[in-house]
């Protein structure tokens, strides 16, 4: 008897030591999950942050850098890359001091000494004859313990924002001319008005096909002619407003073309209009490219023989830019030499011309954030002459 | 009996040459050099026609012609500018203006203008004289009643009464 209680003692000493064990190893395992899903959370959790910071400084308009006390760039956004033009893919670290002058900027004292550098204009020169203007911003990094580490630089792009300072400061400039123009108008046209009418007036008392009533008609003739000229200097000095509107500019084309059949029809002369119709909507001042188309479109009938031939030519440049507009023809040509005249106010090469036509097309381009440009015989071509006007699509622009 | 033409304007050649014009036309001119002279000179003799300079240095076109319209409603103005711009024209015939004119002036079409002017006035006079005096004959102050069943009959009575059609 004692020796089945002695055994069964035993048998209860180990099944209390075995539970012991299965206890011990389950508790052993359920900590260890909740140890290792916490560190899987945690992880996770890091990555998420991590992959959202990466994702805030990316899709920031300026160009986000961090450098390390060296110099050498640590980490910087696509903006960055492209703003200083540099491919997306490099191996080797970049190393900035190749990019800006340190000390010039102030960059060195950034990392030297803490002190930042606020909001500085810098050009950054992309190639020989290309730079972009750049403000620049760099602070430094320091840890809590208060120890520096490098600093970030942060670029923003001023070309948008320096691009409308121009075209403000130009718009001041032409205002500038234009306000006098009112009074001088006046100051002009009184005495001519007396002296056309006493003119009349004297070659009335003669009698017709007498020289004194012949002379008489050519002072009133050459006095409308001077009235003519202050008309077209003080519309050309006038301030343009702009009125951007949606514009098919195959209709513009098309009326514009309409507006000078009267013209070529007399001169038999041909129009070639290559205007894909499919072309979208462009934002511009339809009544000023109008004008500057016409005056384009006047110039090549008047530079054609009977018989010649005109063409206009639009077409939309890359990643919708802007769009350009040719007028070409196959008339005598313009020399080199006065090529370069041509866009300037009062330059004339016609006895009865005012020489503003192709100044107003240039102020009417410029206005438009565009250019003219003249080529003299067009590349491939053994004579005539090419205009392009370039306009800028102003939906595109966007300030940042 | 000739037409009197004020001719205002601050550019004494101007003026000269204008009256030298509208002279040679037959018509009578006088000369005012400015806006506010204008006005004392409207105020004192009845014109058939003003022809008056926009900008002047004492009162400009614009004020002296709003005067103008207050103290002799039936004179035409006719403005002359010289900025030959669509809107100060238009500013001009807002303004109460009969019609404008672009320095510098073509004296031809001064001469249609001002002969228009006049013929426009002439008939504008001979329209009220006739509507007065039609007035004055039926002149109803013997029949008395002022209900608007009576004021009918008597306008009905002022048309039917010059026409031989029965009622």
């Amino acid at each position: 008897m004692a020796v089945y209680e002695a055994a069964r003692q035993s048998d209860l000493h180990h099944a209390m030591i075995m539970g012991g064990i299965v206890l011990a190893l389950g508790g052993g395992g359920i900590y260890f999950f909740i140890v290792l899903r916490s560190y899987y959370l945690l992880n996770r959790t890091l990555q998420e942050t991590r992959d959202y910071t990466r994702q805030v400084i990316a899709s920031m308009v300026h160009g986000v850098l961090s450098i390390d006390t060296g110099g050498r760039v640590v980490s910087c956004n696509r903006q960055a890359l492209f703003l200083l033009s540099m491919p997306a893919t490099t191996i080797d670290p970049i190393d900035l001091k190749t990019v800006f002058d340190f000390q010039e900027t102030g960059i060195a004292q950034t990392i030297d000494q803490g002190v930042p550098v606020m909001n500085r204009e810098i050009r950054y020169h992309r190639d020989q004859d290309d730079w972009l203007p750049l403000l620049l911003t760099v602070t430094p990094i320091q840890d809590e313990a208060g120890n520096r580490n490098g600093a970030v630089v942060v670029l923003r792009d001023l070309s948008e924002i320096k691009r409308l300072e121009a075209q403000v400061r130009r718009t001041e400039r032409l205002a500038a001319v234009g306000r006098p123009g009112a009074g001088v108008a006046h100051e002009i046209r009184n005495p001519l008005s007396s002296i056309r009418g006493f003119a009349y007036l004297l070659g009335r008392d003669h009698g017709k096909e007498t020289p004194q009533r012949e002379y008489a008609d050519v002072m009133v003739r050459e006095i409308d002619r001077i009235n003519h000229v202050v008309t077209d200097l003080l519309d050309f000095s006038r301030p343009m407003v702009l009125e951007p509107e949606a514009t098919m500019l195959s209709d513009l084309v098309d009326h514009v073309v309409s507006l000078v059949s009267a013209d070529t029809k007399t001169h038999g002369i041909d129009i070639h209009v290559d205007c894909p119709t499919g072309m979208p909507p462009v934002s511009l001042d339809p009544n000023q490219i109008t004008q500057a188309l016409l005056n384009l479109m006047l110039n090549a009938i008047n530079a054609v023989e009977t018989g010649g031939a005109v063409r206009i030519r639009t077409s939309v440049l890359h990643e919708g830019e802007g769009v350009e507009v040719q007028v070409e023809d196959n008339g005598h040509g313009i020399d080199p030499e006065v090529q370069e005249k041509i866009f300037e106010p009062f330059y004339t090469t016609r006895e009865r011309g005012t020489g503003l036509g192709l100044a107003m097309v240039r102020k009417i381009a410029e206005n438009h954030d565009g250019g003219v440009g003249v080529e003299s015989p067009p590349p491939g071509k053994r004579g005539g002459t090419r205009f392009t006007l370039f306009l800028r699509n102003m939906q595109t622009r966007a300030i940042p | 009996m000739t037409a009197k033409i004020l001719v205002v304007d601050d550019d004494s050649s101007h003026r000269t040459m204008l009256k030298a014009v509208l002279s040679a036309e037959g018509y009578q001119v006088q000369e005012a050099d400015d806006g506010d002279t204008a006005c004392r000179a409207v105020e004192k003799y009845l014109f058939d026609l003003v022809l008056m300079d926009l900008r002047m240095k004492r009162m400009d076109g614009d004020a002296a012609q709003k005067k103008i319209a207050v103290i002799s409603p039936g004179t035409p103005v006719v403005i002359m500018t010289a900025y030959g711009s669509v809107r100060s024209a238009v500013e001009a015939l807002k303004g109460g203006a009969h019609d404008y004119l672009t320095k510098p002036i073509d004296v031809d079409e001064l001469r249609i203008l001002v002969t228009k002017t006049l013929h426009h006035r002439m008939l504008e006079e001979e329209n009220l004289n006739l509507k007065e005096r039609l007035d004055a004959r039926f002149d109803f102050g013997e029949i008395i009643g002022r209900s608007p069943s009576m004021r009918e009959l008597f306008e009905t009575l002022a048309l039917v009464a010059p026409s031989e059609a029965t009622v």
